[in-house]
């Protein structure tokens, strides 16, 4: 098998090919590295890549096979990770200037269920700033660019894992979704994104950006990836006190393709505000394949969802205020204008008012909840209503620009994550500028299982997720450290 | 109805609860923007009951599952 054959099969393909001694850990492993290597300079998705440590781990993976051990469900595959998802020991930089030296104490509980699941870890992926931006911006690290097209934003904030993921650099990866940011990259690179229900996976040792709000979710290239990580990271955890003790899913397992009677919710209001027509186009044709399946399609009218908005903010700014303060007043220097934008506003934002937004949750997400999944099963929108932008278009230039800014990508994903459910980004064609379009589906708490029921569905029938970008790559020079460091 | 958050008031709170310097531009821009937040959170606040509390939300997620 070729290396570009072999980067182009499915993170489940490749397990069930590494299991099978089809092809070793080593190979794949050689084959994400150079690809890693090659597209760096392109779109600059990676933060640090651990080569010689993931060849290592690698050889050892391919010596349990050897000797008849145990393997775990992801048993010598190559994944990169965001660069959020702290190690013991290791630089963990957030993709900020603040943090580039900094090496946590503790690891994070996914990274050990990915370990003991038998992953690689290939390196740390390149993010939004503390991961707060949806563009993919990163003055600090360098911009990482989207591998359909380089003049476009990756979106964000798990920029580095959408790229990586679509440019076959690595098979999987895990990103943090607080607004958007798993959901957004997922859909602007054309991969599949998983914001999981609030509490579905730990929290624990993983860089915060807006505690009531903060998830951590996987991005791989099919739905059935995306369900195989899903169930390795999720579950209980004594170390994080919001994860929910739900019992986990075997996911893949009721992966089927039949849909039938599945009733899939078209909203009637918020979600299609001023989408373009290439857009609605692929969500009209989307949804003919869902029925065509034999879903049954409903228009919903939505509740009101402009002031979830905003009640969003109410948490998200004075959150973030609070973990960033004494950098805020100590090193307001060595945050880009974009973080420091979106966190001073919660320095004045009353404190009951922030706790009335937090207060209002549970009876919001009940009512939205009973008023929608009552008449639907899942729900299916528009991740962005727009095309992916450029990099130079979405240039935060001044104060006020920013907020506007943030506030188109996010319209689609940021309530979603008020109300705490879980949706699922499915890619569903090109845009007149050959760049991705997605669609999410939203369901219930807990509905993982129902979400990738529905996507795996449309993979079934659809090839989008095939397609590989037309990326020119160079030989990047070796380095463990793939940037140079920030300025 | 959006109640008026002046310039002068996030100037002021920058200064006196945060030793914070604001520029009148930026002053001007944080006060709507906390405007609209604090009226969206006021407002939602309205429907809340006196036995409310934010702690529910995990609970109210597990028992909204299907």
């Amino acid at each position: 098998m070729s290396a570009s054959d072999l980067l182009n099969l499915s993170l489940c393909e490749v397990a069930d090919a590494i299991r099978r001694k089809k092809v070793s850990s080593l190979e794949v492993t050689r084959a994400c590295v150079a690809r890693a290597r090659a597209v760096q300079p392109s779109i600059n998705c990676f933060i640090a890549l651990e080569e010689d440590d993931a060849l290592k781990a690698a050889r050892a993976a391919d010596r349990a096979i050897k000797v008849g051990a145990k393997l775990g469900p992801l048993h010598g595959v190559p994944l990169a990770h965001k660069d959020m998802f702290y190690r013991a020991g290791r630089v963990t930089t957030g993709g900020s200037k603040i943090l580039r030296d900094y090496r946590p104490t503790t690891t994070a509980t996914v990274a050990e269920r990915l370990d003991a699941a038998g992953a690689i870890w290939l390196g740390n992926l390149n993010m939004a700033e503390l991961a707060a931006n949806p563009t993919g911006h990163n003055e600090h690290w360098g911009h990482c660019r989207n591998p359909w097209n380089t003049d476009h934003i990756t979106g964000g904030s798990s920029s580095g894992s959408g790229a990586a993921v679509a440019a076959r650099a690595c098979y999987g990866s895990l990103g943090s979704d607080t607004g958007g940011s798993v959901r957004l990259p997922a859909a602007a690179n054309g991969v599949v994104g998983l914001k999981p229900t609030y509490g579905r996976v730990s929290r624990y040792s993983v860089l915060p950006r807006v505690w009531s709000l903060d998830t951590v979710g996987p991005l791989a290239r099919t739905v059935r990836d995306c369900a195989r990580i899903t169930r390795v990271i999720a579950g209980a955890d004594e170390r994080d006190s919001t994860a929910s003790n739900e019992p986990v899913p075997n996911y893949e397992r009721l992966l089927d393709g039949r849909i039938k009677g599945v009733r899939v919710g078209v909203p009637q209001n918020h979600f299609y505000d001023e989408i373009s027509d290439d857009a609605r186009r692929r969500m009209d044709d989307s949804i003919a394949v869902l029925a065509k399946l034999g879903a049954r399609i409903v228009r919903v009218k939505l509740p009101d969802l402009e002031h979830l908005y905003h009640l969003t903010n109410a948490i998200g700014q004075v959150e973030s205020a609070t973990i960033y303060a004494k950098w805020m007043r100590e090193r307001p220097q060595d945050f880009s204008l974009v973080v420091r934008t979106r966190t001073e506003a919660g320095y004045f934002v009353p404190a009951v008012s922030y706790v009335e937004a937090l207060n209002a949750r549970p009876r919001i997400a009940a009512e939205f909840v009973r008023a929608v999944f009552d008449k639907i099963d899942v729900l299916h929108t528009p991740v962005m209503t727009m095309s992916v932008p450029t990099l130079a278009e979405t240039e935060p230039g001044g104060t006020g620009e920013v907020m506007s800014m943030l506030a188109r990508i996010t319209r689609n994903t940021r309530p979603i994550n008020f109300l705490g459910l879980p949706a699922l980004a499915v890619p569903a064609g090109f845009s007149e500028s050959a760049l991705p379009v997605s669609f999410q589906l939203v369901g219930r708490p807990f509905a993982e299982d129902l979400l990738f029921k529905v996507g795996d569905a449309y993979q079934r029938e659809t090839t989008w997720h095939t397609q590989v970008p037309p990326l020119q790559c160079t030989e990047a020079v070796s380095s463990r450290r793939a940037t140079a460091a920030p300025a | 109805m959006q109640n008026e958050i002046t310039t002068e008031l996030i100037r002021l709170m920058a200064q006196q609860l945060r030793g914070l310097e604001v520029s009148e531009e930026r002053a001007a821009q944080l006060a709507k923007e906390v405007a609209r937040v604090n009226d969206a959170a006021r407002s939602a606040a309205a429907d809340n009951g006196f036995n409310d509390e934010p702690s529910r939300y995990a609970v109210m997620l597990a028992a909204l599952k299907s």
